[in-house]
């Protein structure tokens, strides 16, 4: 069997057991609804109720569509894995692949991977789905070329955060309790990315933070890119940056890795 | 006199159960101090998104309907205060509802010398997550009477318990609703994150919504009452009919809570033996 095999089989399977307990995506899709109800709501009674055409430099059918496609991007690269390796940590579940030739962070990338490719092609057709109804409902247009890169970006975005939450995840190599780190992270990163408001919202001072951050490479850019007239060269700039994150937190999280399982002391299992 | 005695001392027993498990839960909370904080910390960052909101709403310095943003700023810190009701009170009961029937531990429950519903609703209580949000939630009430010149009184305070009370009741029995689904179905999982969902569509007041979700969200599942009703009181925006409607939907809603529990015990099959 070869590297690539083994790889590919902890990606099938990761595949069959999403497809199996497809319906826990589906009610991830429905909950979605009452969040994008809500802010269909207020964004409807805080423009008719002003003079202005803008806020945050969004029109109304620009924050429409930036709310729509954040709460989808935002469910798809959501992740989950993290519950699962500090369960391995704690439980002594490593032990299997201390002693087995596989490496870890290949196989929860794979597996990572084989869960999102069933909710990736079910997605990007809710996708087309809405830019077709609001092709036609407001008239605009989308071209091809921001299409295909807006998919590329995600796929970029789907990397970015699996690396994020691997790093995230090695704290249980040096903490008992990990709940809370998990919880309160998976707050923040979802409230820094964007995934509740555009990153606008939070004025000038925290944008430029985030420009030193990964956070707003997950969700914020991937939808600007579709939904703002962002230049060529801000995208590739914005591509770039994305791939730049990516390799920084492979780095870390080898470190990580290399760091944690020197202090990992097998317990049960 | 001499009937209502007995209900009395029912009632007063019951407070004092109620107050050993308060103590019990806890206790057990400053044992593992590094999960008291950890529920703290969480629960901030939810606050911070909660102030998102209505940092949203002073940027964009709209008055909605005659509401300014430090009116909405009220909204937002009843919410606030609800939801720490909620995820304290509530959730770490209800969530443990399917375990205690998949598991049979109900049958235990049921031997026990006291109401099963009051034990097993009632039985945790989480201090981590309440702290920060009635902390954050009634700072958020100040500031916006406060900046609206309505420095808040004796009588308001009075006011604000009375109607977090009855949203108390109310946030109970809408909650524990679906959850009954547990004595039908295995895995809640999917139903509780939809439920976790809906109620954050408190996180803006109910006059951002059209009418008909209005009338639905007070009338039909009055999920509106439990962050509004103080807020339009408070602000002088509460007609009487309403405010009779804010007092009879808690008892409504606990009768037919109450109600639909027994019929769900009365289907209920062991799964121990």
């Amino acid at each position: 069997m070869t590297a690539l095999d083994k790889y590919t089989h902890a990606f099938l399977i990761s595949f069959k057991r999403t497809l199996e307990y497809r319906a826990s995506f589906f009610i991830g899709l429905v909950s979605a609804v009452f969040p994008i109800m809500m802010q269909y709501y207020m964004w409807t009674t805080l423009y008719g109720h002003s003079e202005s055409n803008e806020y945050f430099g969004y029109s109304y059918k620009e924050m429409l569509l930036y709310i729509l496609l954040s709460s989808i991007v935002a469910l798809l690269v959501s992740t989950g894995f993290e519950w699962e390796i500090s369960h391995d940590i704690k439980d002594g579940g490593l032990n299997m692949f201390v002693i087995k030739p596989i490496g870890y962070m290949n196989y929860r990338l794979f597996c990572f991977g084989g869960a999102k490719s069933m909710q990736l092609a079910f997605i990007f057709i809710v996708i087309a789905a809405i830019l077709t109804i609001y092709a036609n409902v407001y008239h605009l247009t989308f071209e091809a070329a921001r299409i295909a890169l807006f998919i590329f970006s995600v796929l970029l975005s789907l990397l970015l955060n699996f690396l994020v939450f691997f790093c995230l995840s090695m704290t249980a190599f040096w903490m008992a309790e990990v709940w809370g780190v998990y919880a309160g992270f998976g707050v923040l990163s979802n409230l820094l990315g964007g995934g509740l408001f555009p990153i606008e919202v939070f004025g000038p001072l925290v944008n430029n933070a985030l420009n030193y951050l990964p956070f707003k490479y997950i969700i914020y850019f991937p939808i600007t890119v579709l939904t703002k007239t962002l230049s060529y060269d801000s995208i590739t700039a914005g591509l770039l940056a994305q791939a730049c994150w990516i390799g920084v937190l492979y780095i870390l999280s080898r470190f990580l890795w290399s760091l944690g399982t020197k202090k990992y002391v097998s317990i049960g299992g | 006199m001499s009937k209502l005695s007995p209900f009395l001392k029912e009632i007063v027993k019951y407070v004092k159960v109620y107050g050993l498990f308060v103590k019990n839960c806890i206790i057990a909370e400053m044992e593992f101090r590094t999960n008291f904080f950890m529920g703290v910390a969480v629960e901030c960052s939810w606050l911070v998104s909660k102030l998102i909101y209505a940092f949203v709403f002073y940027n964009t310095g709209a008055t909605v309907s005659g509401y300014s943003p430090d009116a909405i700023l009220i909204f937002i810190g009843m919410h606030t205060v609800m939801t720490g009701v909620l995820i304290s009170f509530f959730w770490p009961n209800f969530s443990r509802l399917t375990q205690y029937v998949r598991e049979g531990t109900l049958d235990l429950f049921i031997t026990k010398p006291i109401s099963l519903q009051f034990m097993v609703t009632l039985r945790y209580f989480n201090f981590g997550t309440l702290l920060p949000n009635v902390v954050g939630g009634a700072a958020m009430i100040a500031v916006g009477l406060y900046r609206l010149d309505m420095p808040p009184s004796l009588y308001d305070f009075g006011a604000f318990i009375l109607f977090v009370a009855l949203a108390t009741i109310v946030t109970y029995a809408l909650f524990l609703l679906p959850n009954l689904l547990s004595f039908k179905i295995v895995d809640m999982g999917p139903i509780n994150q939809i439920i976790g969902q809906a109620q954050e569509v408190n996180n803006v007041p109910m006059i951002v919504y059209s009418k008909w979700v209005q009338l639905a969200g007070l009338y039909l599942l009055p999920i509106f009452t439990i962050s509004n009703a103080f807020p339009l009181f408070i602000l002088g925006r509460m007609d009487s009919a309403f405010l009779v409607w804010i007092i009879a939907s808690p008892i409504i809603l606990l009768i037919l809570i109450r109600l639909l529990w027994r019929s769900s015990i009365a289907q209920y099959a062991s799964a121990s033996s």
